[in-house]
């Protein structure tokens, strides 16, 4: 996933925190896109983990999957 | 009887039981180091002491009419102020939610600790809602760590790793979303358990991130976290997430020592990249744990992974959780936490789904680790509670580059994300003073495993809690 740097990234964190409805006041500006670009740094590392397409987002909510169980 | 502070809480009990003192002379014993240190530690941000004294002498009538007395019967404890209190709101550190009505009743947890005999002080400091790994609370002020109150107790269950080790309860309980219980119990020298995702009920307790919530207690000793264990583990009808599965007998297995245990070290990708005050007093305690029982270094491929993975669902589901006080009353939250929440709510909904696969795998990975060992053991912490005016200090370890605010869940991240139980025990004082916690990690569903390898710790004197200043 690429994110935009300098004003592109200032322009996306404007209008997608518009449409979000948690648009914020100016002088708070720069630590909303500080904190957007830490999360989007944290998405990218996920981005090209080879994962075999089986795996299913559910199974991380089965706390104790039943070959798990002692 | 003085010195009731010192008693871990399983003696204390037995000493209430047993006559040698009253849960009145306990409770008041405790209530006067709550008034004389809490002012310099900020541990407690809500005392209770006419309803704490009347608990404790109605479980000394019950006592003295021959009522079977609890596990915990007269023992002061206290709960994180995200706990549901009958009577009070449940604020989590928050001002946001100061103003909301009282509870109507008590969070399955602290139910089930005063069903036990357990008589509640207080509620303690933390990180607001849960969110950071430092108790440095913007409204209510920082929780300072017992060793040097110049320092940070850890977080987000500051206040009731510093509790414990200050002197001020017995017992407490917190939550660990990254870490927090094991990382506030590491940097204040107590014992914490991080029990496996679902064990413990969340019920009653506010949540930050819905699938990585835990809730577990912050002890002296690894007798008394497997006490509390037992009592608090279960099903629980009001928690969708709570296990059905039996709870293991842990205090049967306690004392059953290291023979036949095999672990593994995560050498390469939890040791390592520490400060290196951290890895000599790891490395001496593997050394001498190792005269005892099998220990081998491993690797669980993909494991770097969940500390990126699990910040987007940390974040994410504790911003989908706050989203519309976020939009309505921004102004209320600190502003590091609300400015997280709202970056958060920015991010793909695929970021989402794809941190959740890699959870999956990384479940998987660390389940064929434990094929080969019955336990992996890292350091806690990569350093020693640092000074509260260093925490945005920039640090690196292992190419992750942060604020040490956020580092110091490092080690601890990677298994709350794979909802495995995981036990922080002292191992000794770092040469600057400071305490330096071992961290055993058990697979799904082995906490006496855990349990019984963190007293193998305390028995072979290699680990246990370290007396502080303050206590």
């Amino acid at each position: 996933m690429r994110v935009p740097e300098g004003q592109a990234l200032e322009a996306l964190v404007r209008a997608l925190a518009d449409w979000h409805g948690v648009a914020c006041p100016e002088e708070e500006f720069p630590q909303l896109v500080q904190a957007f670009r830490a999360l989007m740094g944290a998405v990218g590392a996920l981005d090209d983990l080879p994962i075999p397409p089986e795996v299913e987002p559910a199974a991380a909510y089965r706390p104790v999957p039943p070959e798990a169980r002692p | 009887m003085n010195g009731l502070h010192a008693l871990p809480a399983g003696e204390l009990a037995a000493a209430i039981r047993e006559g040698r003192t009253t849960a009145t002379a306990a409770c008041e014993h405790y209530l006067a180091r709550v008034a004389a240190l809490n002012p310099a530690v900020n541990a407690y941000l809500t005392v209770l002491p006419e309803e704490a004294l009347a608990a404790a002498q109605a479980a000394d009538e019950a006592l003295a009419r021959g009522w079977p007395p609890g596990p915990l019967h007269g023992v002061p404890i206290a709960v994180k102020d995200l706990v549901a209190v009958r009577g009070l709101p449940a604020r989590a550190g928050s001002a946001l939610r100061a103003d909301d009505p009282p509870a109507t009743e008590d969070a399955t947890a602290l139910a089930r600790l005063r069903a036990a005999g357990a008589v509640l002080l207080g509620t303690l400091n933390m990180d607001e809602f849960a969110a950071g790994f430092t108790t440095e609370n913007s409204h209510y002020g920082p929780c300072r760590n017992p060793w040097d109150r110049q320092r940070v107790a850890g977080g987000s269950s500051g206040g009731s790793a510093a509790a414990v080790a200050a002197g001020m309860a017995a017992a407490t309980l917190g939550s660990d979303t990254n870490g927090s219980i094991r990382v506030p119990a590491a940097l204040c020298g107590v014992v914490g358990l991080k029990p496996t995702y679902g064990r413990v009920s969340r019920a009653g307790v506010v949540p930050f991130s819905w699938s990585l919530d835990h809730i577990g207690p912050i002890t002296r000793t690894v007798a008394d976290a497997a006490l509390l264990f037992s009592i608090l583990a279960g099903p629980d009808p009001r928690d969708p997430s709570a296990l059905p599965d039996p709870v293991a007998d842990v205090l049967a297995t306690l004392e059953a020592g290291p023979g036949g245990l095999r672990v593994g070290v995560l050498r390469r990708q939890c040791v390592a990249p520490c400060f290196p005050e951290v890895v000599a007093a790891f490395d001496a305690a593997v050394a001498r744990l190792s005269r005892h029982l099998a220990v081998e270094e491993v690797e669980a491929p993909d494991l770097e992974s969940a500390r990126p993975a699990s910040a987007v669902i940390t974040w994410v589901e504790g911003s989908g959780y706050h989203r519309r006080d976020v939009q309505a009353r921004p102004e209320r939250f600190d502003p590091i936490t609300r400015n997280r929440f709202r970056a958060a709510a920015l991010l793909p909904a695929a970021a989402y789904a794809q941190a959740q696969r890699v959870r999956a795998v990384v479940r998987q990975r660390l389940g064929e680790a434990f094929r080969r060992v019955d336990a992996l053991l890292t350091p806690t912490t990569p350093f020693a509670a640092p000074l509260l005016v260093e925490t945005s200090e920039v640090l690196e370890l292992n190419g992750v580059r942060g604020p040490a605010r956020g580092l110091l869940g490092f080690a601890t991240q990677p298994f709350s994300f794979a909802g495995l139980p995981a036990l922080s025990v002292p191992i000794g004082l770092a040469p600057g003073g400071l305490p330096v916690g071992l961290q055993v990690v058990g697979p799904a569903l082995g906490e006496a495993t855990v349990l019984r390898l963190g007293r193998c710790l305390e028995m072979l004197g290699i680990g246990g809690a370290l007396p502080s200043p303050l206590l």
